[in-house]
């Protein structure tokens, strides 16, 4: 599905405080919202998800107007706001049986699901979802969030507190997941999403800042610091590389960005 | 109801013996049962209230905000006055609003006006009677104030669901007739309890680890006295409460 964005502004109590947006997430695809803190990111992602009305404007998926109920999963920066049953098996089978699926059938795919996030349902499914570890919670949230194969995924931070590893993996997940959905992620590790992502908002005052490639954005992030802080040690990296000016910048892999940090250190 | 909570001040409301407030809210809640004079009196005393209110320190707007969580009750309370035997009238309607209101907002009033120490203390008071009958005044009063403290948090707990459960593509039940909203409230219920029931063993646990024991006599940290201010309060609430039975049933 292709979401296309009118003018819309987003904000909480009546106050604006993203937009006008407008322009188009094209999916399926991984697209990044990126911006400094309280640039209105999740509170962008909340109105996509029909947490929070829009203010003015809108969104609409062809010529129909975007509704969000049963479409879209979010989830949230912390893993454990969503958890509310017992154990990780109720919790990724919640949203298939509430959908009317048996129980049986729910349970398999649940089990099969969890595995794909990389819980393997033999070890996870009767632990309580509260009592695994910070990265092992995140998945079982985003397991949990995604299980019913929703046409858009609105992840907020889906990476927070994964070590490098575990990010590797998480994002194979994730860019398995874009290839047959929607997904737009809010995030600060920008760099970590670079070579998965379709297209890139930057928010942060009015219009906001469409990219339709990541190496745009890494371009025009790389020529002006001002439009996102990208870490020092990833410009550097970048900058490692090295390229004819007239060139746009090389693309970031993960082992060219290790072997040119390596090189200068 | 989230905001319905203890908000300190240094106000003359804050400032009034535990039981003093808590009688004195009684007091209003039966002076709006009781009074014969419709809905003149009735607007008159909620106004009065949420000057009281605002001359004492509470904030009066998130007050009445907390009114949104009543709004199905004035509904059918407006609807039996309006529907009901004959001589029903819009005016009767809004009498018995109005009344349901001043009950609700005196409740929150003394909600935000009286610290957890003090609730306890003026429920260990009121339930005094009940010890002639072999029960603990002071388990009683703990546990009417537990259900007070935790209102806000089972209510912030029912929310946090209601998200869980529309972040994976539940209705959020905006919009919905109250059928469906009542139906679309079901599925919270179960979790809900079990989170309150764990939430309680937690705090039990974390009770006793600190030494809490119902047994034996306890001495108290806070000490409270009767003041003059507090018994001018005092009979000033009585004198409003007889001459209002003295006025409707002479």
């Amino acid at each position: 599905m292709n979401l296309q964005l009118e003018g819309l502004v987003a904000g909480r109590e009546g106050r604006a405080v993203v937009g006008p947006l407008t322009g188009a997430f094209p999916g399926p695809g991984l697209h990044l919202v990126v911006g400094r803190a309280g640039s209105g990111k999740t509170t962008l992602l909340m109105t996509l998800a029909g947490f929070l009305p829009a203010l003015s404007g809108g969104a609409r998926v062809g010529q129909e107007a975007w509704s969000a109920e049963g479409k879209v999963c979010l989830a949230f920066q912390n893993p454990e706001t969503l958890f509310f049953l017992p154990t990780v098996g109720e919790e990724v089978t919640y949203a298939l049986r509430a959908r009317g699926q048996p129980s049986g059938e729910a349970e398999a795919a649940g089990g099969e699901w969890l595995s794909r996030w990389g819980l393997p349902a033999q070890t996870f499914w009767g632990r309580n979802p509260l009592t695994l570890s910070g990265g092992e919670k995140r998945r079982a949230a985003l397991a949990a969030c995604t299980v019913f194969r929703p046409p858009l995924v609105l992840l907020d931070e889906p990476l927070a507190g994964l070590d490098a590893e575990g990010q590797d993996s998480l994002l194979a997940v994730l860019a398995g997941l874009a290839a047959e959905a929607l997904v737009i992620v809010v995030t600060h590790d920008v760099e970590a999403f670079l070579p998965h992502a379709r297209g890139l908002l930057v928010v942060g005052g009015g219009a906001g800042e469409w990219f339709g490639d990541g190496r745009l954005f890494l371009a025009a992030a790389l020529a002006r610091p001002d439009l996102f802080p990208l870490p020092d040690w990833f410009r550097a990296a970048v900058a490692g590389l090295g390229r004819p000016p007239e060139e746009p910048p090389p693309w970031p892999t993960a082992d060219a960005l290790r072997s040119a940090a390596t090189h200068r250190n | 109801m989230r905001g319905l909570t203890y908000r300190p001040a240094d106000t003359f409301l804050f400032r009034l013996h535990p039981v003093v407030k808590g009688v004195g809210v009684f007091a209003w809640i039966l002076w709006f049962s009781l009074h014969p004079w419709g809905l003149e009196a009735s607007g008159l005393g909620v106004a009065l209230l949420l000057v009281l209110a605002w001359a004492g320190g509470v904030p009066v707007a998130d007050t009445i905000r907390e009114l949104k969580g009543i709004v199905a009750l004035l509904v059918v309370v407006a609807l039996v006055n309006l529907t009901g035997e004959a001589g029903a009238s819009w005016w009767r309607a809004g009498d018995a609003v109005a009344r349901v209101c001043g009950i609700f907002l005196w409740s929150a009033v003394l909600v935000t006006v009286s610290s957890p120490a003090e609730l306890t203390f003026f429920w260990e008071q009121a339930f005094r009677p009940l010890s002639v009958f072999g029960i603990d005044r002071r388990e009683l009063a703990l546990v009417m104030v537990i259900g007070i403290r935790f209102l806000p948090v089972v209510l912030a707990e029912i929310e946090r669901i209601r998200m869980a459960q529309a972040a994976r593509g539940a209705g959020l039940g905006r919009g919905a007739g109250l059928v469906a909203r009542i139906r679309n409230l079901l599925p919270l219920l179960i979790p809900t309890l079990v989170l309150s029931i764990h939430r309680a063993g937690d705090l039990a646990l974390a009770m006793e680890a600190r030494g809490y024991r119902l047994s034996g006599a306890r001495t108290r940290y806070h000490e409270f006295r009767l003041g003059t201010w507090d018994l001018a309060a005092a009979f000033l609430l009585l004198g409003v409460l007889v001459g209002t039975i003295w006025q409707g049933h002479p």
